[in-house]
Formats: structure tokens, sequence, C-alpha cells
């Protein structure tokens, strides 16, 4: 459903952030998603999704709508957010290691996903940071390449040839056999 | 449903094909990913309660908002520590006066608080001054002349940042003579509100550094950015606009643009002021708010395709100031004479034109518009969406049955592939073109092209490529939410057309009806306008609105270069503000030149002229320009037109909107005053609606009361 959000958003400028709320309802599945793919816990998604909309809703105010799309800045925030839980958990890891999966958090791991996760962490634990969003934006999120590009701060171009790398990158870590498995139907 | 992986593979086509040998293996990885996507279920009590937060801390916000706006007048002590005490005590009483301790020189500092105010204080101590520390904000970093006459003797003093810019720079740390240290403001600020005092040092320095990266991140992604083509669910997109500004008619005697008929920006501005709210800014194209209204002016003379008359005054919101107008009013076709015309109607009927302001209104319109048409005219019908197809072929305009069935079978759903559309469209304008009729293909959407390789720039390829073949391009933006009016602002301006936005079934009635033939049939193209300042009576000028057709001085006998294209009957307004030599103001003079004499040339001086205007215009079909030039006389008329006067209120309106830099003395009230006394006939109502708008905007315009 199409929301008229510039409108929402020169609500929000000119002081009635009850219009917030619509924008709220219209992206927090959207970003809890994102944030869940990039945590794959449950609790931890919620803490962050939730830092995520209060951040929004101190800078709303100073949202440029010639500068981008509402989109692309919430997510922004997200994954920033992202960076600060991890940074703050693990002060000694780098941004590239903090993400997810595999990367031994003492987390667990939802039970529903653990079985999917196992098998894609095989090929996502070997890309650093800024790969693993690309990949979890296009083919998860679904997003297009303008908008991608918008919220990595790169040109499309850019965006797409780090899309491929990365999947060609996985593709040479990924055992020939376990491939061949899971390409049989697992 | 477009396959998900055939559409992640395609996207990735563009790069070296060299990287696809093993496509398959690509296909394969990228078919895992799409299947082991992780199932991710938001919990429907989580998104409750955060929804509950989310309006809790909206009410805490308006809390502060509220008694931030309450004014309250402080005198601190010049201890720091009696300063916190001062804080803590006004929290609770506000408007209170405090003073230092016994024994002690006493700094009163008045501060008269207002919402956002920054007041800095050293950590250990601050020297003060006794002037209201208004315009202090985080960004003005300035050292007073008060500085250090309070300091005590065991500590060195800091200085207090206040003043205005201009003042001495400040630099931080660094001695400023007389053991005056400057401290970084940031390092202790005092945020005054109505009744609270909070320590700022570090609460500032986030946002700071908050904001900055926010500024830097938009940098990065440079001034198109918001051009920049849209997904699912993006917002709506305006180019920033830059404005206008003075420029010295010695350095600078040339001005050169290209005509705009669009009308897109009023309608647009309508739409917000309509929902209460205020247009932002950059949605706000001056040129094309004065070009909404038509104008008395002459007819053009036999042979040529418009008139060209000017009228000077003196500049409403800047009595100083002359304002020139320059108007152009194109040829009257006779409806006997008007050539046949082949047009194809590409309707945008992707998901995001379910709505009814949008499919539904396009529907009612192309109705309105097929009814004004000549048997002799052909109507093709191209629809797009994930899909693109020719929903009525070619069809001549007396079966207007046949044209009515299929505008109505028209529905909504499907992604958007509006370049295929657009090329499906030209094929169909080419098969059929009419020579010297008026081929023209009308696209009706809201510009959310985001499927596929349409990136702006292999669109705008794709329209200035087809541009050579006579097919104009008439461009109708429809509904909110997702209207992306810069892209479509672009492709009318590179496609050899006009671009209209629709908001409601009176506009329509105006575009597809009143002003069908301005809209239609050109008369002539590529039309720009050169002036020539006359140094010796105009010390500088500024051309209103028309930001993004501005061209360089060599384009205008460029015949390659495209500008803009005037309809039958279409009238077009520019404005120059200028300042009169002799009468230059702070800001627009510079120091003499040390290596360059005055170049003027003694004729100027001898020659009454303010300035010479020069035209170029093609026709329709025509390749080669022709040009027009006409000397102004330096008279300022003094019984205005009506024209005139409503067309500077309406300037003036788009300048508060805009905010603009040179509004001088503009405000609501005077548009409102000069727009009434010059309504005149208004067969239309448009000027009274205008009225309407200008109260609107003033109810809801708080800044500017």
């Amino acid at each position: 459903m199409p929301i008229d959000e510039v409108m929402l958003i020169e609500k929000c400028r000119q002081g009635n952030l009850k219009a917030f709320t619509e924008i709220y309802s219209h992206y927090i599945g959207k970003i809890y998603d994102f944030i869940y793919y990039k945590t794959c816990h449950r609790e931890t998604a919620e803490d962050i999704t939730s830092q995520t909309f209060m951040k929004a809703l101190e800078g709303i105010r100073n949202f440029d709508t010639g500068k981008g799309s509402l989109s692309s800045w919430l997510y922004k925030i997200a994954m920033n957010s992202i960076i600060d839980f991890y940074r703050k958990k693990r002060d000694t890891v780098s941004i590239d290691d903090i993400w997810d999966l595999a990367s031994g958090e003492n987390i667990e791991r939802d039970h529903i996903n653990r079985d999917h996760m196992e098998k894609i962490s095989s090929y996502l634990n070997s890309l650093p940071h800024e790969k693993r969003t690309i990949i979890i934006l296009r083919v998860w999120q679904e997003l297009p390449y303008s908008e991608i590009a918008e919220i990595m701060n790169r040109t499309e171009a850019q965006c797409k040839m780090i899309f491929y790398r990365a999947i060609d990158k996985m593709k040479k870590q990924v055992p020939a056999s376990l491939f061949l498995l899971f390409w049989a139907g697992l | 449903m477009i396959n998900k992986k055939d559409d992640i593979m395609n996207d990735l086509n563009i790069l070296d094909s060299s990287l696809h040998e093993d496509r398959e293996e690509m296909g394969r990885m990228i078919d895992e990913l799409i299947l082991h996507k992780p199932v991710s279920k938001i919990d429907p009590l989580f998104e409750k309660k955060l929804r509950r937060k989310i309006a809790e801390k909206i009410k805490m916000i308006k809390r502060t908002d509220a008694e931030r706006s309450r004014p309250a007048v402080f005198f601190l002590a010049h201890k720091r520590r009696i300063g916190i005490a001062a804080a803590i005590a006004a929290a609770a009483v506000p408007a209170v006066l405090f003073f230092s301790s016994p024994g002690r020189e006493t700094v009163p500092v008045a501060y008269l608080g207002k919402p956002g105010d920054i007041y800095s204080t050293d950590a250990r101590e601050y020297s003060g001054m006794a002037s209201p520390m208004k315009d202090v904000s985080s960004k003005q970093k300035y050292t007073g002349p008060g500085a250090g006459s309070m300091r005590s003797k065991s500590e060195p003093a800091a200085v207090m940042s206040y003043g205005k810019p201009g003042e001495r720079d400040y630099s931080p740390g660094k001695p400023l003579g007389d053991g005056k240290i400057a401290y970084r403001m940031e390092r202790e600020e005092i945020a005054v509100s109505g009744s609270r005092i909070l320590m700022k040092n570090e609460m500032a320095l986030k946002e700071k550094k908050k904001s900055a990266d926010a500024d830097d991140a938009v940098d990065a992604e440079g001034r198109n950015k918001a051009d920049a083509l849209s997904g699912d669910f993006n917002t709506e997109q305006y180019s920033a606009i830059y404005e206008n500004e003075f420029l010295k008619a010695g350095d600078n005697p040339l001005s050169t643009f290209s005509i705009d008929v669009d009308t897109a920006s009023y309608s647009n501005m309508r739409r917000f002021l309509n929902s209460g709210i205020l247009p932002p800014s950059d949605s706000i194209r001056i040129e094309e708010l004065i070009n909404y209204f038509t104008y008395d002016y002459p007819l053009p003379e036999k042979g040529l395709p418009f008139s060209v008359t000017t009228e000077a005054g003196k500049a409403p919101w800047n009595k100083g100031n002359i304002l020139v107008r320059i108007a152009l009013k194109g040829m009257e076709i006779p409806a006997k004479e008007l050539p046949p015309s082949n047009l194809v109607f590409l309707i945008d009927v992707s998901g995001s034109m379910v709505s009814e302001n949008k499919l539904g209104l396009i529907k009612k319109s192309f109705a309105m518009l097929v009814k004004e048409l000549t048997p002799d005219s052909r109507i093709a019908i191209v629809v797009y969406a994930g899909a693109t197809g020719l929903v009525l072929p070619s069809t001549p305009g007396s079966d207007r049955e046949a044209i009515f069935n299929a505008i109505n079978r028209l529905q909504a759903g499907g992604p958007t592939a509006g370049s295929a559309g657009i090329t499906l469209a030209y094929k169909v304008a080419m098969d059929n073109f009419i020579k010297g009729g008026n081929n023209r293909i009308i696209l009706a959407t809201d510009g959310d092209f985001n499927i596929g390789q349409s990136s702006d720039a292999e669109l705008v390829r794709l329209i200035e490529e087809k541009r050579g073949t006579g097919i104009f391009l008439t461009v109708l933006g429809f509904g909110m939410g997702n209207y992306k009016d810069s892209k479509l602002e672009m492709l009318a301006d590179k496609g050899n057309g006009n671009y209209a936005y629709i908001d409601s079934i009176q506009e329509a009635e105006k575009v597809m009806s009143h002003d069908i033939r301005s809209t239609l049939f050109t008369i002539a193209k590529d039309v720009k306008i050169q002036v020539e300042f006359n140094p010796a009576l105009v010390e500088s000028y500024r051309l209103i609105g028309y930001e993004n057709r501005i061209m360089k001085k060599e384009d205008f006998n460029d015949d390659k270069k495209d500008a803009g294209e005037m309809g039958s009957g279409h009238t077009v307004t520019a404005f120059y503000e200028i300042v009169p030599a002799g009468n230059s103001k702070k800001g627009t003079a510079h120091e003499p030149l040390k290596y360059q004499g005055s170049s003027i040339k003694e004729e100027a001086y001898r020659s009454n002229e303010l300035m010479t205007i020069k035209l170029r215009y093609k026709d329709p079909n025509g390749g080669t320009s022709r040009l027009i030039t006409r000397g102004i006389p330096n008279i300022i008329n003094t019984g205005l037109s009506r024209d005139f006067t409503f067309a500077s209120a309406v300037a003036e309106f788009g300048m508060i909107l805009r905010n603009s830099k040179y509004r001088g003395t503009a405000g609501y009230r005077q548009v409102m005053n000069l727009a009434g006394m010059s309504m005149g006939q208004d067969r239309h109502g448009y000027r009274a609606e205008f009225l309407k708008l200008v109260k609107k905007a003033r109810e809801l315009d708080k800044r500017n009361q």
C-alpha cells in the first residue's frame, strides 16, 4: 500500500509527531526482518529494532526529503544500530567479525532457524560485513540496487560488483560435495 | 510474479560478460540463498509494545518542546558550581534570579532563553559579558569582546563563546593574549530551556557528530541522489534547487536560460497546502508557479510564433530594486488549422497506481482529452507494468466508443517497467507518424519505475535518442506517496515536452480541456532566452526561478542544445530582479579591481537601454534556429499592469515558500494585497484559488507570521 511519505515527514517536521506512528506501521516489518537476518536472534533483533525506531523518531524532524529516501535512511539507522550493539558487546572485535550466524556468539540462535542457518552460515560466514549486508538486502529483502546503493553509501555499479564477488567467493568456499548435497534438495 | 532468481541474475547482466562463465553455478548459489532464507516473524506483542513506547516518547518530546518555547530569564554566577546550583534551582522554579556568593565578583549573565539556544561556559570558570546571548547556536564559535574581564587570578580564565558571525574567529585552546584561553565550546555547554538547564557537553557533541556523519553520507552520495531510482517503498523525491544568486552585470553581462512551460510544481504545492502541510522547499519551482496562470499578453505579429513584451517596476519585496518582466505569448492556432494528431497514451498500470487519485483520475482525464480531439486524430494506448502491452492499436478519433472502452478496461497491478513501455510507445508513434502533424506520447504515471535496469541515465539516453524523431512527450504526474517529481520533470525536459501534475479532476480539466491546445500543440521548440545587461545602468541582477533551466552562454547559439517548447497560446513569464547601478548595497558590491579596468563601453553610458533580450527558437519540425532581438529601454512603469502585479505576487509567494534569502520584506499579507488587487477577469477561478492557498500557507507557516 503506498503511503504518502513526504506528507508524513512534513507533518513530523512541523511538529505533528503522530505521523511518525504511520511511518512505524509501514516499516516495522521490513526493518525487523533486516535486523533479524543480521542477528538471527529474536531478543537481540527486538532490542535493536526498538533502538532503531527511537533514533528515527529523534531524527525525523531533521530528515531531508531531498536527500534520499526514507526507507534507506531507516535501513542505515538499523545498520548502524547493529554495529553499535556488537561494538558495545565486544570492544575488540572488528566490524567484519561481529556479525551473527556462526561467529561464535554465546546467544543461542533461534531454534526454528538453526537448521537453515547452519547450512547458510558456512557460506555467509566467510564474507565480510559489507558483502553479507548486500546479499541480505538483495536476496532476502529484495531491495533494488538503487536503494542498496543509498544504504551502503556506494554507487549501484559498486554494489552489483560487490554482490557478484560475494557470490563468487561463497561459491569457492563451499566444498563441491557439500554443494551437490544441498543442490540435491536438502 | 517475476522469478526472483532470474531477477537477481538479470541485475548482474550489465557486468562484464566475462564474469559470467559460471553463470549456472552462480544461479545455484543464489537458489541456495533464497531456499535458506531464515524465517523471520515479528512478535505481535513486541510490535504493540514498541508502538506504545513510541507514542510515549512522542508525548515526551512534545512536552519538552512546549517547555522550551516558554521564555525564561536566568542569571548565572561566575563559578561553575554556583552555575549548576542555579541551574538546578532554576529547574524547579523558572525565571529566578541568581547571584554569586558574597565576597566574589559577581558576573551576572542575563540570558533570554529561546528553544535550541546553547549557552557556553568553560569547565572551570568563565568570564562574562553583560549582553544578552541571542543568536548563539552551537555552530557559531566566536569569541566575544567582553571576554576575560572577570577572570580569577589562580585559574586561567576561559572565554565565553558568543557573538555574531563576523566577529573574531574562535580557535580552541589558543591563547588570545592577556592569558586568556579560548576553550572548545563543546566541552561545556548548557542548554537553557524553559524550566531546565541541561549539561549538554556530551549530548551536544554526540548530536553534532551524528548530524555531521549524516551530512557526510549525503554529500558522498552526490547531488543527483535525489534523482535516483526508487524501490518498492521509496518516498517522494525532489531535486535540490540552488537558488539563483545576484550576479554583477560587469562580470556576467549575459544571462541565458531555456523557457519552461511546466506547471507541475503549482499543483503539487496545492496538494500539500490542501492537506494542511507546507510544501518542502525543494518542491517549489517559482517559474512553474508563475507559468501556471494565463496572462493577457499581446498576440504575436504575423510571421512570428510568439510575441515578446517587457515591463519594469519596483520589486515589491525590495523597494530599492527593479523587477523586470519578460513575457512571451505563443500564437493561437485556430481550431480549423490544428494539424492532425497522432497520440500514444502511455499509461502506468503498475501496482502503485491502484488508488482512485491515480488510475481513476487518469481514466477521467483521458476521457476528457478524447472529447477534445478531432475525428482525424489517431489514438493508441500502451500500458506498462510487469509486462508491456498495446491495449489499443492506433484508432481514429472518430471511433470514440472503442477508445472509451479501452480506457475503461484499464486495471492496475504488477511492478513497473517504465523503460520497456517508453520504447514500445515510441515504436507505435513512429509506425503511425503523421508528417507535419502533432506526433506525441502522453505519459501518465507516478514515475515509480522499479524493475530491471532502468537507471535514470539510461532512461534519459533513451528519451534523448527519440527526441530527434519529431515525436514530442507530454508527462502527466498523478497521485501521491511514491510520486517522483524529479524524474518526471527530467523526462519531459529531455524529451521535447511539457510536464503537468494532476492532483484533482479540476486540474485534469485545466490541462486536458481548457489548456488542451497549449498542452498538445507545439508552435516553437528549443526556445532560449539570452539577456545582455547594460552595466552602466545595472549593478547586478538575479533571475527568479528557472534554476534548473540555466544554460551556458555559448549554448545559446548552439542548435544542438535542447531547450523548452512552447505550445499554442502558451504564456511564459520570467522575472529579473535588478539592483540599479549606483544603488548597490552591501553584499553585491566588491572592492575595485587592481588589475582590470572598467570595460564598459562608452556606448553603454550613452544608451538608455537597460538590457537587450535575444531569443532563439526553432519551428516544431525545423532544425535551424531563428533569432529575435529586442532592446529594453530603462523605463520604470508606475501604472503597472494587472498581470505584472499578479505574477510578481506569485513570485513573492514562491520566494516565501522556498524561504529565499532574497525575500527581503516579502510576506503573506503583501502577497494577498498584491494578488487581491490584480485578480482581473479570472475566468476559471484560478487566481481566486491562489488567494485561498496563500491564506492557507499563512495559517500553516509559523516561521513567517
